[in-house]
């Protein structure tokens, strides 16, 4: 009936609530998710440092999940993020359409020999030139 | 035509999105985000990275949402 789409949404926990309140919070939004949507991916970055202080905390727990779901998913998720203790920030965010899941980017390693030689072969084409 | 002197000290700058043909802008690439912030997490005006319209507002978007989720500084002094 309703319209899906791809949503993906990245959530902060607290650092405060230790290493067994970050995992049992990942299992409550992984279950959420997948109750009332289809998860894709799971993608937990980690502990990383915030670009700016939230409650005085300096750390966050980071973990990124794609999923498809219908449009009225999203703001319940958004409604229990806000409720729910330890959650410091998230992000939903709707994919635009045609976009696969990110891979992540390859490192450019053709670039790399090219750009040295560059500036030796510019030098001599410029004198001729004048 | 030829009013510009050749050699000058000016570059025609090229927006780097369009280089690389990237179509979305990711908010997770900080790394590359970080390149348009000045030194004090402001972005840069076109006028000064040289970025497309169209890339510009990607970009915007893109730094605004990694800011919402403490991946990018409002501000660093």
């Amino acid at each position: 009936m309703a319209l899906k789409a791809n949503y993906e949404t990245v959530m902060v926990f607290s650092m405060k609530q230790g290493e067994d309140g970050i995992q049992a919070l990942i299992e409550k939004f992984k279950n959420l998710i997948e109750k009332h949507a289809t998860l894709q991916s799971v993608d937990e970055w980690g502990k990383r440092k915030l670009a700016y202080l939230i409650n005085k905390e300096a750390e966050g727990y980071y973990v990124l999940m794609n999923f498809e779901a219908e449009a009225e998913f999203p703001a319940e998720l958004d409604r229990i993020y806000k409720i729910t203790d330890g959650v410091i920030r998230s992000l939903i965010i709707r994919k635009p359409e045609g976009e696969e899941i990110p891979v992540k980017e390859e490192p450019k390693a053709e670039e790399a020999p090219v750009a040295e030689e560059a500036p030796v072969e510019e030098a001599p084409a410029v004198e001729a030139a004048e | 035509m030829a009013d510009r002197p050749m050699g000058n000290r000016r570059r025609r700058k090229v927006c780097g999105f369009c280089v690389d043909k990237v179509e979305h802008i990711d908010y997770k690439d900080i790394a590359r985000l970080r390149r348009y912030m000045s030194e004090r997490a402001k972005i840069l005006p076109r006028r000064v990275t040289g970025t497309c319209a169209a890339h510009q507002r990607d970009l915007t978007t893109a730094i605004k949402r990694a800011r919402q989720i403490a991946l990018l500084p409002y501000t660093s002094d």
